[in-house]
């Protein structure tokens, strides 16, 4: 089978989010049809934005926005997703309330974005949280909500 | 906008490709079409695959792999898909003929495939490559 193959040269955004795959349509979704942006580079890994924060982590992934994204794509926005119940922080059961969970994930994105904006400038960051708004046997809604 | 939402974990398998947006949709449409997996953890970094064949950050993907993928979802499968003019390799100008090209991702694709065959005994690994034929991609297993 063979898929129509797009060779532009459009300056993609490069997205950072979690593998987490109970999101991850719902974040493509986001990003294409709420955002508008069509033409992006999913950096997709556990954890997603919170791979600036672990210093094993951080300068692998800092390097390839360097030499990839901005030295070969030439990207001036990342956009950083993170989710509620993400495993790489122990699920929402590690803390003791969700008001606590979505400050941690708020303050972790806000972290990240600093790391990012202080090695590029001349990036935009945007922030944003996959908030589950309604869970019932197993199935729900999740919305995406802009962290300032 | 809100979205529907399914809480599940058990995901049978994993996929490693890169993130060149000129092929982003094609992967996602052959993983989920052509080989049926409508549910995968994707690791999608610069080269994909080539990402184990590097010692420097072999490691935090391997770890990764074990921490989530194969402790947490369970998977049986690893997909690991290259693809032509990959910038990772300094895209095709930097091989003399398309044979070289590939014939150096098709080997990085299997040291990558024996780094987590050692690591992960149980687990199948299967490789392709993705070919551009005109205005498609096309992609082909690596044996």
């Amino acid at each position: 089978m063979q898929y129509q193959f797009d060779n532009g040269s459009r300056v993609p955004v490069a997205v950072v989010h979690c593998l987490d795959w109970r999101f991850v349509q719902q974040t493509w979704k986001f990003i294409t049809k709420e955002l508008g942006v069509l033409f992006f580079t999913p950096y997709s890994f556990p954890g997603g934005p919170k791979v600036f924060l672990d210093l094993e982590t951080r300068n692998v992934f800092l390097r390839v926005l360097e030499t990839v994204s901005i030295g070969h794509h030439g990207i001036q926005q990342v956009i950083l997703i993170g989710h509620r119940d993400c495993k790489a922080y122990g699920g929402s059961a590690r803390f003791g309330s969700p008001e606590e969970e979505r400050e941690t994930h708020e303050r972790d994105l806000r972290i990240a974005r600093d790391v990012i904006t202080r090695k590029f400038p001349g990036v935009m960051v945007d922030l944003f949280y996959m908030e589950i708004v309604s869970m019932a046997g197993g199935e729900g809604k999740v919305e995406p909500q802009q962290v300032k | 906008m809100q979205y529907p939402f399914k809480n599940f974990h058990h995901v049978p398998t994993a996929a490693i490709y890169c993130l060149d947006p000129r092929f982003r949709t094609q992967h996602e449409q052959f993983i989920s079409n052509e080989l049926g997996f409508k549910d995968f953890d994707q690791y999608v970094f610069p080269g994909g695959p080539k990402v184990l064949a590097d010692e420097m950050k072999r490691d935090i993907f391997l770890d990764a792999i074990q921490n989530v993928s194969v402790s947490l979802h369970h998977i049986e499968k690893i997909i690991l898909i290259a693809h032509r003019d990959c910038g990772a390799y300094g895209g095709s100008a930097a091989f003399s003929n398309p044979e070289a090209e590939k014939a150096a991702q098709a080997k990085d694709l299997q040291i990558a495939r024996d780094i987590l065959l050692k690591r992960f005994p149980e687990i199948i690994v299967s490789m392709f490559y993705a070919e551009i034929i005109g205005e498609n991609v096309e992609f082909n297993p690596i044996e």
